[in-house]
């Protein structure tokens, strides 16, 4: 009996024991199981730079640009279970994910010449008619024979070192040459001629000068073997055409008007031959990397090995001959004279008139935001502000980060470039929509309030904190809390566009420090509603509204909150800010997602009623 | 010595000492392995019961004390409804645990948080999302772009024809100026202290509408007016 109690007791101990260390176990296994589960089946994406989201990262480039996803499965957990489970989870959110880091550029050979060509007449080249009328020859080159929108950009008869840009240009990027590939190594560029083998081109107008390629008699035969930079390859030219092209959502065709003609109609290209992706590599370098490729009927007398007797070693059979090539789109151009193009294309000087291309289109006062401070990557020089007097000798050119650089393609190519008659109306408007007229200069300092933090009341000391540390973010308005609630704002939308539609950013109450958050984050009373109207109606309804006639010098205090409805807007309130301060002329409130940070509203003379902003009627005060 | 030769009760006692050694094991294993007591909770924001909160912040819970690396891998959270949410310690008192995708939480729902600790709850909070629908949200933030866009645009208009605005108020010991944009005119308050002479009160006005005129205001065009009660 006892050896039976024994052993039942020691099995019980044996079973205990057992269930012991699993119950010891399982408590912070199932956490982090669940913590696991829950990210395989949302993974968390962080934007590789400084853990934007990514998720938008693709908003307004189709195709043309994606951003390397890094998966952050925040499994911390050590034990064998929870890494199994970790790294399961990340496998499956990296396979489904598929993110590139290589961009990849297709030229298809039968389109590429002709593409190319109508590019090079938009961007820059030779007219006829200016040649005969400036050099009695129409087949005369020289700066005055020039067209095309470079040509337009640059003062008259403009020479670099002697040399007219076309001249250069063609003069410095390796090119295809002769019916085949120009192999172009820096200096030397070696010809494959057929038949004959390789042999180093020769520029036939002046032989110091590197080499060009002739498109027309390249336009059928292209291609063996390249290799170079972008730039050696695809004429700085070009860009704009590639740009647009790149730029244009996939399904869409890419449109170029022929320039010189009034009747020609536009040219229609497949976007999808080119795909240029930009990577987010650990330097964050912004150079576009591509590869060229496509299929090459066989021709055997192009392609066959053979001994040093000439004798055929070995040939590709049909189709199995491509090439392939690759590079980047870097606008540190091997050639000064196509280096300083680029800096026109992008911008170049801090002084009016001469901030390239994209700048000179806009108004006066006007540019395009680029943010090279936060990504500097490609070589240029560029004062973001233009008109600042900070310049900056370095500066990173990102095509995405150029504002609203699609507007400003469209712009060049289809109004400034094309024929008049054949011009798209409106190209230039939409790229300068919601890019507000300013006199206030953007920044990229959370540049202080003119006023030190010393009010009495909470509400309003810590508005002026958070109003004080806002950034400008879209549109040049302060609605970046970069500092405080880095959460509100799609940094990845921003840096793809600052100058978004405003569908682009609606539909997300986190896109940007709206106006409305600055109330939410400085008391708790203000209702649910993240619009200026609703919180209005919810004041008014809580009995702590007051109306602006009856506003007085004693009854707004700081912290309360005030209304705006912009004049001959639809009839709703349109804004909101918090008061910060009271004297007996006038009260100083704080706000963001606006033009200025602070701005002050005057009382009516007798200290009862407030007078209207010159652009805005005050809507009225609520009490927190 | 065969099994059978064993004395029964040596059987007995080795299965005793054996079942008493395996307790004893079980004891110590299962108290030594015990996970330490469970840590308190100071705060946790947003406070309990905080209306209209998007998870636009991260959930932080302090605790009272430094927690090692072992108790924090037992520190959890649970929402309800679920929520999904990455976990970051901040300090060794302080941890984070931020909504994946904010937006995705329901509106006009209470949310329970609870801090576990080895599975076990020790605190209990609660936050209310906004009473609104997702058309309504919507709805309110495609108002509020547009909003403020137009206030921006119209302030900016406002500035660049107007580039004197942004220097006021002017406020000086002896003045204070503003500008009634119902009247479009500027008004001048003297605040020169008691008794101030003739020529005090002229110096003043003197000097406020100079101020004016380096602000770059065209007092041709405005129309401007002295609040002097020493007359």
């Amino acid at each position: 009996m006892k050896l039976r109690i024994l052993l039942v007791f020691t099995s019980f101990s044996i079973l205990f024991l057992f269930s012991g260390l699993k119950a010891n176990i399982s408590p912070a296994g199932l956490v982090k199981f669940t913590n696991s589960v829950a990210l395989a089946a949302k993974p968390c994406y962080e934007d590789p730079r400084d853990g934007a989201k990514a998720e938008s990262s693709v908003a307004t480039t189709g195709n043309a640009l994606r951003e390397e996803k890094k998966v952050i499965a925040a499994c911390s957990g050590t034990d064998i279970i929870s890494r199994v489970i970790c790294g399961f989870s990340k496998l499956f959110a990296n396979f489904s994910t598929s993110g590139t880091d290589r961009g990849k550029l297709t030229l298809q050979n039968s389109q590429m010449p002709s593409y190319l060509r109508a590019a090079n007449s938009t961007a820059l080249s030779y007219s006829p008619s200016l040649a005969e009328l400036f050099y009695g020859d129409s087949e005369a080159t020289g700066p005055k024979a020039l067209t095309g929108s470079i040509a337009k950009m640059l003062p008259p008869g403009y020479t670099e070192d002697g040399i007219d840009p076309l001249s250069g240009l063609i003069a410095a990027e390796g090119q295809l040459a002769k019916g085949s590939v120009v192999l172009n190594n820096t200096n030397k560029q070696t010809n494959f001629v057929p038949g004959e083998g390789l042999s180093e081109i020769v520029n036939p107008i002046d032989d110091k000068l590197p080499p060009f390629y002739d498109l027309e008699a390249g336009e059928e035969q292209s291609p063996y073997l390249v290799s170079g930079y972008f730039g050696e390859v695809v004429p700085l030219y070009d860009r704009f055409g590639l740009i647009k092209q790149a730029l244009t959502a996939p399904g869409e065709k890419v449109s170029i008007p022929d320039p010189n003609s009034i009747d020609c109609p536009t040219s229609e290209y497949d976007p999808t031959v080119i795909d240029v992706t930009a990577f987010g590599e650990a330097n964050r370098n912004r150079d576009v990397f591509w590869q060229a490729e496509g299929d090459i009927k066989s021709d055997e007398s192009k392609s066959c090995s053979t001994d040093a007797e000439g004798n055929v070693i070995s040939c590709p059979a049909e189709g199995e001959n491509t090439y392939t090539t690759g590079g980047e789109l870097g606008t540190q151009s091997q050639v000064s004279l196509a280096s300083n193009a680029w800096k026109r294309l992008g911008a170049a000087s801090n002084s009016p008139g001469e901030g390239g291309v994209y700048n000179i289109l806009l108004p006066p006062d006007n540019h395009f935001r680029t943010d090279e401070a936060k990504e500097p990557t490609i070589p240029f020089t560029y004062d973001p502000h233009l008109l600042g007097s900070t310049y900056r000798s370095q500066g990173g050119l990102y095509i995405a980060d150029l504002g609203n650089v699609e507007g400003a393609s469209s712009c060049i190519v289809n109004q400034l470039t094309a024929h008049p008659a054949v011009a798209t109306q409106g190209a230039c408007e939409n790229a300068f929509e919601f890019f507000p007229g300013i006199s206030i200069s953007c920044t990229d300092e959370a540049e202080p309030l003119p006023f030190s933090n010393s009010a009495g009341s909470g509400i309003a000391r810590r508005a002026w904190e958070i109003v004080n540390n806002l950034y400008q973010g879209f549109w040049c308005m302060w609605n970046w809390s970069k500092k405080d609630y880095p959460s509100i704002f799609d940094e990845a939308l921003f840096r793809q566009n600052p100058n978004p539609t405003r569908e682009q950013v609606q539909n997300d109450d986190q896109s940007l420090f709206w106006c409305t958050w600055l109330v939410w984050k400085v008391q708790s009373n203000h209702g649910p509603s993240l619009n200026s109207q609703a919180m209005k109606n919810y004041y008014e309804s809580q009995g702590r509204f007051i109306a602006p006639q009856n506003a007085t010098v004693q009854n707004v205090r700081p912290g309360y909150v005030v209304f705006f409805d912009v004049f001959n807007s639809i009839n709703r309130l349109d804004h909101v800010g918090v008061v910060y301060s009271v004297t007996p002329d006038s009260l100083t409130f704080v706000q963001s997602n606006a033009g200025t940070k602070s701005d002050t509203i005057t009382f009516n003379a007798g200290g009862t009623g407030v007078q209207n902003l010159p652009w805005a009627r005050v809507g009225g005060f609520g009490r927190p | 010595m065969k099994l059978a030769e064993v004395p029964r009760r040596k059987i007995t006692i080795a299965l005793a000492i054996l079942g008493i050694g395996l307790f004893i094991a079980l004891l110590i294993g299962f108290l030594g392995t015990r996970a330490p007591s469970a840590p308190v909770v100071t705060s946790l924001e947003p406070a309990d019961g905080q209306e209209n909160f998007l998870g636009e912040t991260p959930i932080t819970v302090t605790f009272q004390e430094n927690l090692g690396a072992k108790q924090q891998d037992l520190i959890y959270f649970e929402f309800k409804p679920e929520a999904f949410f990455t976990i970051r310690w901040v300090s060794d008192k302080q941890v984070e645990a931020t909504l994946l995708a904010p937006l995705s939480l329901e509106l006009n729902t209470t949310y329970s948080i609870k801090v576990l600790y080895n599975n076990k709850p020790i605190y209990t909070s609660s936050f209310k999302t906004p009473n609104l629908t997702k058309e309504e949200l919507t709805r309110d933030l495609t108002e509020q772009a547009e909003g403020d866009r137009l206030f921006a645009d119209a302030q900016t208009d406002w500035y660049k024809d107007n580039p004197w605005y942004s220097q006021l108020p002017i406020v000086k010991d002896d003045y204070t100026i503003v500008y009634e944009s119902d009247t479009s005119k500027f008004r001048i308050r003297l605040t020169l202290g008691d008794n101030p002479t003739g020529a005090e009160i002229e110096s003043a006005k003197n000097r406020a509408l100079e101020d004016l005129k380096t602000a770059g205001v065209n007092l041709d065009k405005y129309e401007h007016y002295f609040i002097d009660t020493y007359e």
